[in-house]
């Protein structure tokens, strides 16, 4: 290619540069913009809160299925230890205190849980109310980490919205 | 010789868009801050480049002005909810989502008068009709065919090649037109393209290469070369 060409070439491209002088886009666009932008920020504000809402309730959630599930545990390890060892091991009464105290709460979860399941009409025992608590926690904590992955893939898919 | 042209052009292309780039990353970080007044500068920096993109495809300014709209508000969002990596360049970010909202666009309107041809499914077909567009051109300025008027007048002459090439632009099937938008008006690198319209790079340096030698045929079927270097 000479110069005469290349000068061309350029000449030709910066033509086709000032093409684009044609298209613009209309007076109050930008205004336009901006005012569905805010309203969408304040969208966005409102999903954030509610997003944080809902993680704090389930990991709330989780929290006190996984203290009533080690609750149980250790009440019921605790009973049979006391039918087998009662006449044998003496229990310190700071122990036995907070033993009680836990004893006393959990009677009061697992009365709400029967209260309400007789009401129901459902009838199980101990060790069912712990299969059903563990299952319940696996769900929330399968929700949970759902959430996360969705948001993850979300932003790598972003381009493609 | 032209491969020789193209890569300085290349070159010179990478230095701007460098530049760009960091100005484009210190905005972003200001509006990820919170600073929502930041994002007008994204706008009013990208909007008639981005509406001559939609104009391509679109073809009605509504139609453009109203997909504008949408794409700005999607590469906001991904903004501020962290989906835009800083590491990689905003343009090319922001032009994809532009043609992906054309494409959303187009598919509605489509759908709407019941013609179901795909504008990805047209891309992507074959480059016989590259010489369409020339005889329709040829046709509408052969009526005023008034040569030696610009021989006096270079103003007036290069007015007439600007708007011959406008409208040879807007003539020029999509295929083509589309791809002179995105390297000379958006600034975009042949790379970049192709990712973007999911094309093999030769195909969208030989579209390139096509539509331009085009325009140049039409316009030296009209003005002498040696007129021409008088306008330069």
């Amino acid at each position: 290619m000479n110069i005469e060409n290349k000068k061309i070439e350029e000449f030709l491209e910066n033509k086709i540069r000032n093409s684009s002088a044609a298209v613009k886009t209309s007076d109050d666009f930008t205004e336009l913009l901006m005012k569905r932008i805010n309203a969408e920020n304040n969208l966005i504000a409102d999903e954030v809160k509610n997003d944080k809402i809902a993680r704090n309730i389930i990991i709330s959630f989780v929290s006190l299925i996984v203290i009533m599930i080690g609750l149980i545990a250790f009440s019921s390890k605790g009973s049979d230890a006391d039918v087998t060892n009662s006449n044998t091991i003496k229990v310190q009464p700071a122990v036995q205190t907070s033993n009680e105290m836990i004893t006393q709460v959990l009677l009061f979860f697992k009365n709400i849980f029967f209260e309400v399941f007789n009401y129901l009409g459902i009838n199980f025992s101990m060790n069912t109310l712990l299969i059903l608590l563990i299952v319940i926690g696996v769900i929330a904590v399968f929700m949970l980490v759902e959430k996360l992955l969705v948001r993850s893939k979300l932003k790598s898919s972003a381009e493609s919205r | 010789m032209f491969i020789f042209s193209e890569n300085k052009n290349t070159l010179v292309q990478r230095e701007r868009q460098s530049s760009i780039f960091d100005l484009d990353i210190n905005i972003i970080k200001k509006i990820k801050s919170g600073d929502i007044a930041s994002y007008k500068t994204i706008v009013e920096k990208y909007k008639d480049k981005a509406l001559n993109l939609l104009m391509k495809i679109l073809k009605n300014i509504e139609d453009s002005e109203d997909a504008l709209q949408d794409a700005f508000i999607k590469t906001y969002k991904a903004i501020v909810e962290d989906q835009f990596e800083e590491r990689a360049s905003f343009s090319t970010y922001f032009y994809r989502i532009v043609y992906n909202t054309a494409l959303d666009h187009y598919k509605r309107k489509k759908s709407k008068e019941f013609n179901n041809i795909s504008f990805d499914e047209y891309l992507s077909s074959g480059d016989e009709d590259v010489d369409s567009f020339q005889i329709s051109l040829e046709k509408r300025f052969i009526s005023d065919y008034t040569k030696d008027v610009y021989k006096t007048d270079v103003a007036l002459a290069n007015s007439e090649i600007q708007r011959i090439v406008n409208d040879s632009i807007g003539l020029m099937p999509e295929k083509y037109s589309l791809l002179l938008t995105m390297f000379y008006i958006n600034d975009l690198s042949y790379d970049e393209i192709s990712s973007i319209l999911k094309l093999p790079l030769g195909t969208v340096k030989n579209r390139l290469f096509r539509a331009k030698d085009k325009i140049k045929e039409i316009i030296l079927n009209r003005f002498n070369e040696k007129d021409i270097q008088l306008y330069l």
